[in-house]
């Protein structure tokens, strides 16, 4: 069962709806494999249009609190064991850039895992799961593309998070060619980080 | 009136500035990334005098902030002084040295083609190697030939050089393209004015000739193709 919980977070509507369903979930008042009610109904349980709820379906997707399956509806997923310290998956080249989002990361409580090339951050996506990837497009060896690829390929729901610089236009219209992803401009700033590990839940639990 | 040479280290220039650019992005916003951590660090400390584990803190992210600063100084410093460097005066140059600015210089152009340029692991390689040469105009003719070179690497790779000493002791430079993932389509190019100013030195430069590459492994299990110019400069000279 499914209850609407108003909420007056003065963010996206969609994301507060992400939160409330993500509570449900956790706290266990849903639980582990319940169906939830279709997405007309939640639509009108919660008063928003049905795409609304649907970008609030896709968010808790990434955030791998539920599974959609086609003609049987939408499932809770509790959050795996292990899930209180959440990881996070930074693959760039630039060690500058991967010690400032480790700081970061660290300071919100989020274990992290780096890999300074493409190939490396496939490999190592295959062998755990991560919340979250942030990702640098250009590197030696091979684009964040590749990896965006590898991604679609092993149907891997964490969601990407593009670190990019400016005139990578080209590659930023190729890389979203191959699912969903969040863009953040270089120079990285701090506040902007941590805004997208809220809007994508990836926080350790406690805090969340 | 302007000389050729001029004119194309104008262009040059305009080039290396547009991949400079885009490269300094990357210290700016670490130094100002963990400035604001530093910040929050002093802000959350909540005492008038920091603890040892907040001073370390800080400290760290100093560090980082300065380590930043200098990459984004060592990148400014090298276009200005490629831009200042007049060329016109013949001494003894450490063509090791020299392909190292050549390598910063074109880097930052080159790397949004996905090409790094690197030098060469080899253990023929060596650490000086001096040519009696005009510095200013050889480090411009280099880098117009790096900056050749993408258009014979379609698919991202690397521009790798090694300096050698070859016969009667003059300095051999060799550069190769390698290929990730794709053969090349087209010729390694070079410049008919950097091949009359290698001659104009007393040295030469060979036209690009194919060569087989090692992909990296994993990328691809095609054998891939990519082009050598060798360039031979003239020995120091011992007055």
């Amino acid at each position: 069962m499914v209850s609407r919980t108003e909420t007056n977070s003065p963010g996206l509507r969609y994301v507060s709806i992400a939160d409330n369903l993500q509570r449900q979930i956790e706290s266990g008042e849903v639980q582990n494999g319940e169906r939830l009610p279709s997405q007309h109904e939640m639509a009108k349980q919660y008063g928003v249009s049905l795409t609304t709820l649907r970008s609030a379906v896709d968010l808790l997707e990434q955030r791998g609190l539920v599974r959609s399956s086609h003609g049987l509806g939408t499932f809770a997923q509790s959050p795996e064991p292990g899930d209180d310290n959440p990881q996070v998956l930074l693959v760039d080249d630039d060690p500058q850039v991967v010690d400032l989002l480790t700081a970061i990361l660290e300071g919100e409580d989020i274990a992290v895992t780096s890999a300074s090339t493409a190939a490396d951050g496939i490999a190592k996506l295959e062998a755990s799961t991560f919340r979250a990837v942030f990702l640098d497009l250009i590197m030696p060896g091979g684009t964040g593309v590749e990896l965006l690829k590898a991604v679609e390929r092993l149907k891997i729901k964490t969601p990407v998070i593009l670190v990019t610089g400016a005139g990578d236009t080209d590659l930023i219209n190729e890389a979203m060619d191959h699912g969903p992803i969040t863009l953040i401009r270089k120079p990285v700033r701090v506040k902007q980080v941590r805004q997208v590990l809220e809007v994508l839940g990836v926080q350790k639990q406690a805090k969340a | 009136m302007i000389s050729p040479a001029a004119a194309h280290k104008f262009e040059l220039i305009g080039r290396i500035s547009s991949g400079l650019a885009h490269e300094l992005n990357g210290p700016i916003g670490i130094a100002m990334g963990f400035s604001e951590l530093a910040k929050e660090a002093i802000d959350n400390a909540g005492t008038p005098e920091l603890s040892q584990a907040d001073t370390n803190k800080v400290r760290g992210y100093l560090d980082m902030i300065e380590t930043a600063s200098l990459r984004a100084r060592n990148l400014s410093r090298g276009i200005w002084n490629f831009a200042k460097a007049e060329p016109g005066t013949t001494a003894n140059v450490n063509i090791v040295e020299l392909m190292d600015s050549v390598q910063h210089l074109t880097a930052p152009a080159v790397k949004v083609a996905q090409i790094d340029v690197a030098r060469r692991e080899d253990p023929s390689g060596i650490e000086e190697a001096t040519s009696f040469a005009d510095a200013a105009l050889c480090q411009q003719i280099l880098v117009e030939l790096v900056l050749a070179a993408p258009d014979s690497i379609p698919g991202g790779g690397l521009v790798v050089w090694l300096v050698s000493l070859g016969s009667n002791d003059s300095v051999e430079i060799d550069l190769v393209t390698e290929p990730w993932n794709e053969t090349a389509t087209s010729e390694w190019s070079v410049p008919e004015y950097v091949r009359e100013s290698f001659i104009d030195m007393g040295g030469s430069i060979t036209d690009a000739t194919p060569t087989p590459v090692n992909p990296p492994a994993g990328e691809t299990d095609q054998e891939l193709t990519g082009w050598r110019v060798a360039v031979t400069l003239p020995p120091a000279s011992t007055d």
